[in-house]
């Protein structure tokens, strides 16, 4: 393995840890599977010789490949996407905690593709583009996902609203 | 706000102090030495000339006991153990005058 691999895979970690373990947790349901399948990834990304000159595609296909080698080994209780902990009040106070839930809970009742979609651009800000390359799908397929999925979130909290 | 922006002021799950070290080890390791990988590459390797080293004295045990090895076992004391019951014993024990090839022998069988 070569150094240059090393490096440019610790440096995309300190920059992706977040996105790559949102996206994680999205697939697997679960925060230790989660962590496994980022490390499980990360090992067999050490075995490459080379990595592409744009790792994001390719490195969110490794953790996707490896969460979903997880998934099928066991199934297992599912964990919420977003923070549990107490709101922070850069994300706008108090009222943080409940959009979370209902926004989490929002985001469980897609289909996989979409809830994929939708962590992959909104909280890794990866390109319609990238998640194509990731999804070996055309671009189009992400773009319906996407849109498909922020629809039935939408729909979803307009039904949560007069709680 | 619509949903897009929601969803982007929600805060994801952070992962745990003890990925990053994970990770940390598992490239530190790579930087500095041998990967497991190649670590188990070279248990196979190790075990792979084990195995042939075994089955090398084990042929070499058996080699050891065939007749032709076995000591005073001459090739005399072969040719007379086979003279004693055979017909041709001159010609087992004589070597060849020369190098002359030996006169074509026929035997020829007849049953009673």
């Amino acid at each position: 393995m070569s150094e240059a691999v090393i490096n440019t895979l610790r440096s995309f970690y300190a920059g992706h840890r977040q996105q790559l373990y949102t996206y994680a947790v999205s697939i697997t349901h679960s925060r230790e599977s989660a962590e496994d399948a980022i490390h499980q990834a990360f090992e067999r990304l050490l075995h490459r010789d080379s990595l592409p000159s744009d790792p994001r595609p390719y490195v969110f296909r490794c953790v996707r490949n490896a969460a979903l080698d997880g998934l099928r080994r066991s199934r297992v209780r599912s964990a919420p996407i977003l923070a549990d902990d107490p709101p922070d009040p850069a994300y706008g106070g108090g009222r943080g905690s409940h959009l979370a839930l209902d926004l989490e809970e929002a985001l469980q009742g897609v289909s996989p593709d979409e809830r994929e979609a939708i962590v992959l651009k909104v909280y890794s800000s990866l390109t319609f583009h990238e998640i194509s390359e990731i999804r070996r799908v055309p671009l189009p397929t992400v773009a319906s996902w996407y849109r498909r999925g922020l629809e039935k979130i939408r729909e979803a909290m307009l039904k949560e609203a007069p709680r | 706000m619509n949903i897009e922006e929601q969803l982007e002021s929600t805060r994801p799950a952070t992962p745990s102090a003890a990925l990053d070290q994970r990770i940390e080890s598992l490239l530190g390791e790579a930087l500095r030495g041998p990967q497991p990988g190649s670590r188990r590459a070279r248990r196979g390797l190790l075990l792979a000339l084990c195995s042939l080293g075994a089955a090398a004295a084990i042929a070499g045990a058996f080699a050891l006991r065939s007749p032709r090895a076995a000591p005073g076992r001459t090739a005399p004391a072969n040719a007379q153990r086979i003279a004693a019951t055979g017909m041709f014993q001159q010609m087992l024990l004589t070597a060849p005058a020369s190098r002359r090839p030996m006169p074509r022998m026929e035997v020829t069988v007849s049953s009673p």
